[in-house]
Order: C-alpha cells, then sequence, then structure tokens
C-alpha cells in the first residue's frame, strides 16, 4: 500500500478545490466552504476556469498554474473534463485526489470506458484516487474534510467508517453528530476505480487514532485480500460490517449502484466468520454495534445477567437474548441470598432479575450480578429517566408548606441516581464486564436530562427497545468468542 | 502415484475430469481416507481384485467419456461372490455399449463395499471473489432438498473445521440421534483439513467433489470422488 499516499489523502498540506464555484447550488460551491472550514494552516486554492476569485480566495484557472506545490486535489467538474484535469494534476506533481464527480462506470458502458481512461491517466501521472462518484471523506484529527453533508464539522473519536454508499455513511455520521459520537476518518469509496476498500482497510487496520472499523459493504473488488487484512486487523480492533445483497433484489440494486461483483451470499457470510468482522442487517446495527464495541469490554462468555424494575421487558429481553445465541444464566446461590437481603420479598428470584418496581436498590442489586462467575454481561434494562422537571410537575397540588421538603426530596433522588449511574460506568472497567443499557421509556433520544448525559459523554448508548440491546450483547458475545478461538 | 503425477497424465491426454480411480488415488496419496478402489481392464483382472479387496464389492463402468454411470446401466453392486463378480461384468459391458455406443472404455472400477454410515458430503469449488471454498453437509437427499451446508474459504484452520461441521443444522445427527453410535467429529474435521491442504498445494485442481462421505463411530471414509482440473493457462 502506498501509506504516503493514503497518509497524503487524510493530512494534505495544500489542497486544490478544481471546480470551486461561488454559484449556490452547485457541488463546488459547498465543496470549497467544506475545506476551507478547518483549514488551519492547510494551502488551499480553488481552481475554475472563469473566476479569478472563490470564496475570498484567489482562484488560478488551472491547477497548473498554482505557483506553489499541491498535495492533493478535490475534483468536482463534470464528467467530460475529469480526464483532462486529472491529466493537469499529474503534469502538477499531486499526489493524490478525490472525485467526487459522477458518470462514470456506474452510467454503462461509455461511462466504463471513461473511467478506465481516468484511471490510466492517474496511473501514469503517479496520482492515487478516491472516487469517482463519492460523497466525499475527511479525518477529524487533519480536520481534512471534502464532505458537503453538512456545514459543520464532525467530532473526533475513534470509530473510522467506510462506505460504499453516501446516503448510507451519512445516515451513521448524522446519528452520531446528533448524539455526540464521534469518528475518526470517514471513506466514501464511490466507484474504487483507483483505491479500494480493501486499501482503506489496510489503512485503518494500522490507523492508531482508530479503534474500531465499520464499514457498509454492497460488494467487494478484491475479496481475498478482504479476508485477509480482515484476519489480521480483527485480532487487534473489532471490524463490524453491514453486507447488503442477501435477497437476489438486493443483489442486484447493489450491482447497478457501485458496479462491484456481489457474490454468493452464504460465501460472504462464511467468510466473515472465518476473519472475525461482525456481520450486521440494519444500519442502526451497524451504529449501534460499532459504538458498543469502542466501549465495551471484551465479552468473556455467552451468559447474560438481565436486571430489570418490570416483569415484561424482563420477559422481551429474555426472548430477544435467547434468540440471539446468548444464554439466560442462572444466578450463583450467592447472588440470590445477596438479592433476597436489597430487594422486596415478592422479588422474581432468579435471571431475569426483577426488582418490581423497587428503585433505589438497582444499583446495589447490579454489584451483586456483576460478581456472580455465571454471568459474563449485564443486560440492564432498568433506566428511567427521572426528569427533575416531570416530578416537580407533579407537586403542583401540593400544600405550599410541604413543597419544599418534596422538592428537596426529588433532587436528593436526582442526585443519587447520578451517582450511581457513574459507578455503573466506572463498573464496566474494573470487572471487565459489559453492561449494556435499555430504558422502558419510548423514544430513540431521550438526551434531555441530564441522567442520559451522563451515559453519552462516556460513549454509552442506552437502547429503547429490548431488542436493540440484545443484538448489540449478541454481537460482543460474537467478538468475544472470535478472539477466544484465535487463542 | 503421487498426484502430481497423475494430473500430468490427465492433462496429457486432453482431460480435465479424473476418473474416479485416479480421483482417489490422487486423494488417497494426500492421506485422504478413500475407499479402496482399482481398475480392472477386464473380466478377469476385476475377479482377481475382487479376491483382493474382499466381498461384497461394487463394480462401475470406467470410462472418461460416461459421467452419469449409473444412468447408463454401468454400476452393480453388493456383489458377494466371483459368479456375481463375472456376471455384473457382462452385463455392464453390454449397457454401457447398447446405451453409449461411441463411449471410449477403460474396464470397470472395482471397490469395496463399504458398511453404511452417516452420509455427508465435502466439497470444493472455486469462488470468483474468494477462490477456494470448501463445503460440507449432510449427505443424501438433504444435501438437494434442504441445503443444509456450511461454507469456509480454504485454508481452513482448525476452527473453522470445528464451526462449520457444528453450523449445520443436521449436526445432531452427527451427534448421534436415536441411540445411534455418535460419529467421529475428529475423523471429519481431519478430513475438512486434509482435503484443505490438498487444495493448498494443487491450486490447479477446479472442483472437488466427495459424495457420500461415510461418517462412522470411528473414522469417515469418501465412497465416491470426483477431481476435476481447471483449464490450462496458456
Amino acid at each position: 500500500m502506498d501509506i504516503e499516499k493514503i497518509e497524503c489523502i487524510f493530512n494534505p498540506q495544500s489542497v486544490a478545490v478544481i471546480g470551486a464555484t461561488d454559484t449556490f447550488g452547485k457541488w463546488g460551491f459547498d465543496l470549497i466552504r467544506a475545506v476551507v472550514k478547518n483549514r488551519g494552516k492547510r494551502k488551499i486554492y480553488p481552481v475554475n476556469i472563469r473566476e479569478e476569485e472563490v470564496c475570498g480566495i484567489k482562484s488560478f484557472h488551472r491547477v497548473t498554474d498554482i505557483p506553489e506545490t499541491v498535495d492533493f486535489a478535490v475534483i468536482v467538474v463534470p464528467a467530460p473534463h475529469v480526464v483532462s484535469v486529472m491529466r493537469d494534476c499529474a503534469k502538477k506533481g499531486v499526489k493524490a485526489a478525490i472525485v467526487i464527480t459522477a458518470g462514470f462506470a456506474e452510467m454503462g458502458e461509455k461511462g466504463k470506458e471513461l473511467q478506465k481512461e481516468l484511471v490510466s491517466v492517474a496511473r501514469d501521472g503517479g496520482i492515487r484516487f478516491i472516487g469517482p462518484n463519492t460523497m466525499g471523506h475527511f479525518s477529524t484529527l487533519s480536520g481534512f474534510d471534502t464532505l458537503t453533508l453538512l456545514p459543520v464539522a464532525f467530532k473526533r473519536g475513534e470509530i473510522g467508517l467506510i462506505s460504499q454508499s453516501g446516503n448510507i455513511g451519512g445516515y451513521v455520521l448524522l446519528r452520531g453528530l446528533e448524539e455526540g459520537v464521534g469518528f475518526s476518518k470517514f471513506i466514501g469509496t464511490g466507484n474504487e476505480a483507483d483505491l479500494t476498500l480493501e486499501d482503506y482497510l489496510e489503512y485503518l487496520g494500522q490507523d492508531d487514532n482508530t479503534k474500531v472499523i465499520a464499514l457498509y459493504i454492497e460488494g467487494l473488488r478484491q475479496g481475498r485480500r478482504f479476508f485477509e487484512l480482515a484476519r489480521e486487523i480483527s485480532k487487534k480492533k473489532p471490524i463490524v460490517a453491514l453486507k447488503v445483497g442477501r435477497t437476489s433484489a438486493g443483489m442486484k440494486a447493489a450491482q447497478s449502484h457501485t458496479s462491484a461483483l456481489s457474490g454468493a451470499d452464504r460465501i460472504y457470510d462464511a467468510m466473515f466468520k472465518q476473519c472475525g468482522v461482525i456481520r450486521v442487517d440494519e444500519v442502526a446495527e451497524l451504529y449501534d454495534t460499532a459504538i458498543a464495541l469502542l466501549r465495551q469490554p471484551i465479552m468473556k462468555g455467552n451468559r447474560v445477567g438481565i436486571l430489570t424494575r418490570g416483569g415484561g421487558f424482563g420477559v422481551l429481553s429474555s426472548d430477544a437474548c435467547q434468540a440471539r445465541g446468548l444464554d439466560v444464566s442462572t444466578l450463583s446461590p450467592r447472588t440470590i441470598d445477596g438479592l433476597n437481603a436489597i430487594l422486596p420479598p415478592y422479588w422474581s428470584h432468579g435471571n431475569p432479575v426483577d426488582t418490581v418496581a423497587a428503585t433505589g436498590c438497582t444499583y446495589e442489586a447490579l454489584r451483586l450480578m456483576l460478581d456472580d462467575e455465571n454471568i459474563d454481561a449485564i443486560y440492564y434494562v432498568a433506566v428511567i429517566d427521572k426528569d427533575p422537571r416531570l416530578n416537580i410537575g407533579r407537586l403542583i397540588d401540593i400544600a405550599p408548606s410541604k413543597r419544599e421538603q418534596a422538592e428537596r426530596l426529588v433532587a436528593e433522588y436526582n442526585s443519587r441516581e447520578l451517582e450511581s449511574v457513574d459507578m455503573m460506568l466506572s463498573h464496566m472497567g474494573e470487572y471487565q464486564k459489559p453492561i449494556v443499557f435499555c430504558s422502558s421509556r419510548p423514544g430513540r433520544k431521550p438526551w434531555d436530562s441530564e441522567l442520559y448525559h451522563r451515559f453519552r459523554d462516556d460513549g454509552v448508548m442506552i437502547y429503547s427497545a429490548p431488542e436493540d440491546g440484545a443484538k448489540v450483547l449478541a454481537r460482543l458475545a460474537e467478538y468475544g468468542r472470535y478472539l477466544r478461538s484465535c487463542g | 502415484m503421487v498426484g502430481s503425477q497423475i494430473f500430468d497424465i490427465v492433462r496429457k491426454q486432453g482431460r480435465t475430469l479424473l476418473t474416479e480411480v485416479e480421483a482417489k488415488d490422487a486423494l488417497r496419496d494426500a492421506g485422504i481416507s478413500v475407499v479402496d478402489t482399482r481398475l480392472a481392464r477386464s473380466r478377469d483382472e476385476a475377479v482377481a481384485i475382487s479376491g483382493e479387496i474382499g466381498f461384497p464389492v461394487v463394480l462401475k463402468i470406467a470410462s472418461t467419456d460416461i459421467t452419469h454411470k449409473s444412468d447408463s446401466g454401468g454400476v452393480k453392486v453388493g456383489l458377494d461372490s466371483v459368479a456375481e463378480v463375472i456376471s455384473a461384468y457382462d452385463e455392464i459391458m453390454s449397457a454401457v455399449k447398447q446405451k453409449n455406443p461411441g463411449a471410449k472404455i477403460q474396464g470397470v472400477s472395482v471397490q469395496n463395499m463399504a458398511k453404511q454410515g452417516v452420509e455427508v458430503i465435502v466439497g470444493m469449488s472455486k469462488d470468483p471473489q474468494f477462490g477456494p471454498v470448501l463445503m460440507f453437509g449432510l449427505g443424501g437427499v438433504t444435501v438437494e432438498i434442504l441445503k443444509d451446508v456450511a461454507f469456509r474459504l480454504i485454508p481452513l484452520g482448525e476452527r473453522d473445521a470445528r464451526e462449520m461441521i457444528k453450523e449445520i443444522k443436521g449436526y445432531p445427527l452427527l451427534e448421534g440421534y436415536r441411540g445411534q453410535d455418535p460419529c467421529d467429529i475428529r475423523a471429519l474435521e481431519r478430513l475438512l483439513l486434509q482435503v484443505s491442504g490438498f487444495i493448498e498445494h494443487n491450486p490447479e485442481v477446479e472442483e472437488i467433489d466427495l459424495n457420500p462421505v461415510f461418517a462412522y463411530s470411528d473414522g469417515a471414509v469418501a465412497v465416491d470422488a470426483r477431481v476435476v482440473l481447471g483449464v490450462e493457462a496458456r
């Protein structure tokens, strides 16, 4: 792999944006602004055949007119001009590029020919490039960003995302943005005419800023290479992949989308298992699983202890866990004794541990379950968001004389909850057992309260459906199992 | 004869498909357990070989031109005596001459009638993306109707062999169902690893079918084997 050139892709010192414009509504309008927004010391050169100035910066008619050296070219001119622009870049000594423009191999025979010509011009000039037909890429570490999704910077983080689709990538990135999840690097691979998903995988595999790799795959171009790379990388950092095309309709759609060869799905399935790639089936699962793999400790077995404050969620969670191959294990007698001492007499006396709406003792119950050697992970289906406003609302009809006391009780309750959240979060590391959280309150983003912020700031998600958390637990168990089988 | 020598002969004759005897010889050379199978070029040789390997035996037409041996009347099983071998030989020859008049015939293959075990299959084919892929499944009608098979990319590790056997839905049948003796799972694992190794050493092999393999409480043996070489790159 051309490490130096891939480094340059994520952190170029000087960038030409070819097709940059001040005409609102054109891709080149957003693009120059995306590149400029975190420029730091990076030199930016707009290139536009007609303009003298773009985005308030002196513009050049051709990339060869730029007097300084240019590391990287962002190309967003119409398809018929891309090849000649690439030729100019080669002349200029550009090291690497991204071709945003569409209208290549995804557009039939003529497009395929054009793409071939583009590749040969780039190869002759020693240029490696992303795309064509891509939505962009970024590195949050260097601040270099060709993504025009939003006029804001993405948060720094340790998840590296490689996507063969722009809008799938967009979904994951935007959810991350909303929920405070950061990324190290993102690459929309486009048609992979030159650099392929396998190149990016190899790079992220050795990138110290990336701790988890998330992939959206429609079809691989170098299947064997992927397999061999993933087998090595997955021993060091988890790889989670959403591979589409389980059905023949999906496979056909994928083929026309990025013109990749999508092989037999069953072979993909076997291949992922064999090289330790965690395969998921839904976009939301790709997001959830990547975040959980980043924050949670490695699960040492298959046994889950479920803690709930109500029966229904306990039943649902047990079903969801078992259906995904997890073992809702039997509690040790010591744990039962311990729970008898702190829970009301009518508690469930088994796994799931149902405290039957008893509050104030769930944290203690969790501690006892973490101590149980029959439990490898906890599914905590007991997060209740005691929004202080909600409680104070209940106090409306209370006599003013008693109000102050009631308010104090609510405040005390909330601070106790916050304290127990802090302790629960620190226990994940101490016990080296995953704790997955689910709330019995509906809604995907109950982030307004202080309680939820505590979780979020620590990189821990709260799921709002028992099935979602169970899916994540099953993936954690799968990765743990794979690592154990590697010895 | 070692595998590569067999492949050379097949290539020289302009073939890619190995005969059953050639296929089994090449596999045996790689340590894979196959039913003792030899080529008899005449009726007398068929009788002599039957005596050597022991009754009961199976006779199959040996012709590089005939792929569907039983459809051509070219297979006789459960032959218990010299007399039965002689008449089976004659019946096979006349049936084949009638149904495939132009076929070049090398003789018959004589093989030991293996005692019935749990039928499984092991196959290898090449995927355009991932190269050689190994398949394991329950044999007989199950594989055709239920497609109860598991795949792994070659080369396999011990974990892969272990997991792919457990992965099939029919795994309980191998563990011993309703009082049946459990199959020798370790022997099946070994077989998968041996086939994987065979492909690693002989990348020119394009396709393998071991169907059926009989799995026993001790050991496993390939009863029939089909090996196809790739078209040589010029």
